[in-house]
């Protein structure tokens, strides 16, 4: 029953609420109606519904989500299935059945109403911004590290240094360079998989961070350098406890474990 | 970073051309050989660069021996395709441009996503995975060897380590000099993309008869997939927003080739068996979990063509021989499980 559940939950989280399924299962029973080519049939109609059947039959579906894949990614079994190609070889079928130019014109228009109200849009989607550099990674990020590579012991010795950055660097700083060893990595911003990260949550947080505290630890945990977002707030010199400030960028202000610096 | 450029679409562009002539079938279109030709190189990538993973050997050392036989691929395919000319030159057709012209509003809604592609990011938490372990693999010169999210060392990570992908990015970033971000966001984006619409174009051509509906069926997909970010997980978003990494390679160019093979296998096209291994190791190459997708998809093809055979001649025996083209196309990918399992442990 469990694995009915999460199979009818992951069709359901794939589809969202939009007509992506429906337009699919509608073309579906056009074809499986109207296509009288047998390996068109096949392709079109016996082989996607043999695959559904596969995604919610229970028992390979329990077999996927426990033993080969996870129940987290089994919506990627749904890529097997071709929804786009079966719809839209459905209307251009539908359209060509027709021979009046205004009914194929209508077919069309009404594809394009439903996708328009139904779905979702590629240029709706508000994550795109206007690239910052080639890299298509946030310019400050860059300019951190490479203020970081470019400390004179760093870049004498092309010495491997230990940072800590904060949560909004973490999922850049490593595609950007590998010269720089980290602490910790994507998987201490992922919530659920509740990574122990004490350095992170002191630099994330929004109360002011004591210098003496931030620095005890960093020292404890042997970070060489750490990063700290220009709008927290620190409290005290970090420069008395070892850590010396090595500069700052747009929103990040950098510090180094002073004999990388000498 | 000009020079650089100008490599990476070189070597995207001759390499796929080239070593397609030796693998080509009679009646193949160019667009169709490059596209399995493209299809070789990585399949190469993948035979060669796992068992030098599988030994922790150092990642110059694939990079030289993969060049050396990519090269080797290209010369071959070089030659063949000088003779091939001259043997043809008699009965050569001159290219008619205007059987482009249906096919004018697809290349312009192509090239309108090509270029939004290069001017907009879009950041994806998975690319701290993807484009660091090309990063990494270039700097400390290992495969698979160190933890993504911190540079240590670890043991060969099993999880990916048959998804090389990444490994081929770092090779494309050391023969061109580019950093492994700027291939992936940059270029490989638009650049798959590109084929991602030369697979639906090849796959209109398996279906419909009528040339001039083929252009609408492809530019019908454009609009689909552009219309299909409706979720975090369709095969649509991922290519759009996370173009670059196997998953998505997989789902948007693995998949609608594998449906063309499925279809050519439906309609006995001939040589279609050494494609369908070819593109099992692609597969492969692209993501780890490919292994168990394609041979789900070859399996249920299989079962449709086998239980079509038997409703036609009521033989079992018939509808069994069926599913050898499928079980044979499969070979790969329970190596390649195979592989994984060990690897794992």
């Amino acid at each position: 029953m469990d694995t009915i559940k999460a199979t009818l939950l992951t069709l359901k989280s794939y589809n969202s609420l939009s007509l992506y399924f429906v337009l699919f299962i509608a073309a579906l029973i056009y074809l499986g109606i109207a296509e009288k080519d047998r390996i068109k049939r096949m392709l079109f109609v016996a082989l996607p519904l043999a695959l559904l059947s596969v995604f919610l039959f229970p028992v390979s579906a329990w077999l996927s989500m426990h033993l080969i894949l996870d129940q987290e990614i089994y919506y990627r079994q749904l890529w097997l299935i071709p929804y786009g190609a079966v719809v839209c070889y459905a209307l251009i079928h539908a359209m060509q059945k027709c021979q009046k130019v205004w009914a194929r014109a209508l077919i069309l228009l009404a594809f394009a109403a439903l996708l328009l109200i139904g779905n979702g849009k590629l240029y709706m989607n508000r994550q795109y911004t206007l690239a910052e550099n080639p890299y298509h990674l946030p310019q400050d990020v860059c300019d951190t590290c490479d203020m970081i590579l470019s400390a004179k012991g760093v870049a004498e010795m092309d010495y491997a240094v230990k940072c800590a950055f904060p949560a909004s660097m973490v999922e850049f700083n490593r595609q950007y360079t590998a010269s720089i060893l980290t602490v910790y990595g994507r998987e201490a911003i992922i919530e659920r998989w509740n990574y122990d990260t004490p350095f992170l949550d002191l630099i994330s947080s929004n109360e002011p961070i004591e210098a003496e505290k931030i620095c005890t630890m960093a020292d404890a945990d042997q970070i060489e350098c750490f990063v700290i977002e220009n709008d927290k707030t620190l409290v005290g010199d970090p420069e008395g406890y070892g850590y010396i400030r090595l500069g700052e960028t747009g929103r990040y202000t950098v510090y180094m474990i002073y004999w990388l610096l000498e | 970073m000009l020079r650089g450029i100008t490599n990476t679409i070189i070597i995207l562009i001759l390499a796929p051309f080239l070593c397609s002539e030796l693998i080509r079938r009679k009646e193949s279109s160019a667009l169709e050989n490059y596209v399995f030709g493209l299809a070789a190189v990585w399949a190469l990538f993948e035979v060669i660069s796992v068992p030098f993973i599988i030994a922790s050997a150092p990642f110059s050392v694939l990079s030289t021996v993969y060049s050396v036989v990519l090269a080797l691929l290209v010369l071959a395919g070089s030659v063949k395709l000088t003779l091939r000319r001259k043997k043809e030159i008699s009965d050569k057709k001159d290219f008619d441009l205007r059987s482009l012209l249906p096919w004018i509003p697809v290349i312009l809604l192509l090239l309108a996503q090509c270029v939004f592609f290069v001017m907009f990011q879009h950041y994806d938490g998975d690319d701290s995975y993807y484009v660091a372990q090309s990063t990494i693999t270039l700097k400390f010169d290992t495969m698979f060897r160190r933890d993504v999210n911190n540079g240590f060392y670890i043991e060969v990570e099993g999880r990916h380590a048959l998804g090389a992908l990444p490994i081929w990015i770092s090779w494309l970033s050391d023969m061109s000099g580019l950093h492994p971000a700027i291939i992936d966001h940059s270029i490989m984006a638009p650049y798959l993309l590109t084929v991602m619409y030369a697979v639906y174009a090849m796959f209109s051509g398996r279906i419909i008869k009528d040339k001039k509906w083929r252009p609408v069926f492809v530019l019908l997909i454009g609009l689909w997939y552009i219309h299909s970010n409706v979720s975090l997980y369709t095969a649509e978003t991922f290519a759009y927003t996370r173009t670059w990494q196997g998953k998505a390679v997989f789902a948007n160019i693995i998949v609608p080739l594998a449906f063309c093979l499925v279809a050519d296998i439906y309609s006995r096209t001939k040589n279609t068996l050494p494609l369908c291994l070819m593109l099992s190791l692609c597969a492969v190459f692209c993501t780890s979990t490919a292994v168990y997708m394609l041979i789900i998809l070859y399996g249920c093809a299989g079962l449709v063509l086998g239980c079509a055979a038997f409703i036609k001649t009521k033989k079992l025996k018939n509808a069994l021989l069926t599913l050898v083209p499928f079980i044979i196309a499969s070979l790969p990918l329970v190596a390649g499980g195979v592989i994984y399992l060990i690897i794992r442990r």
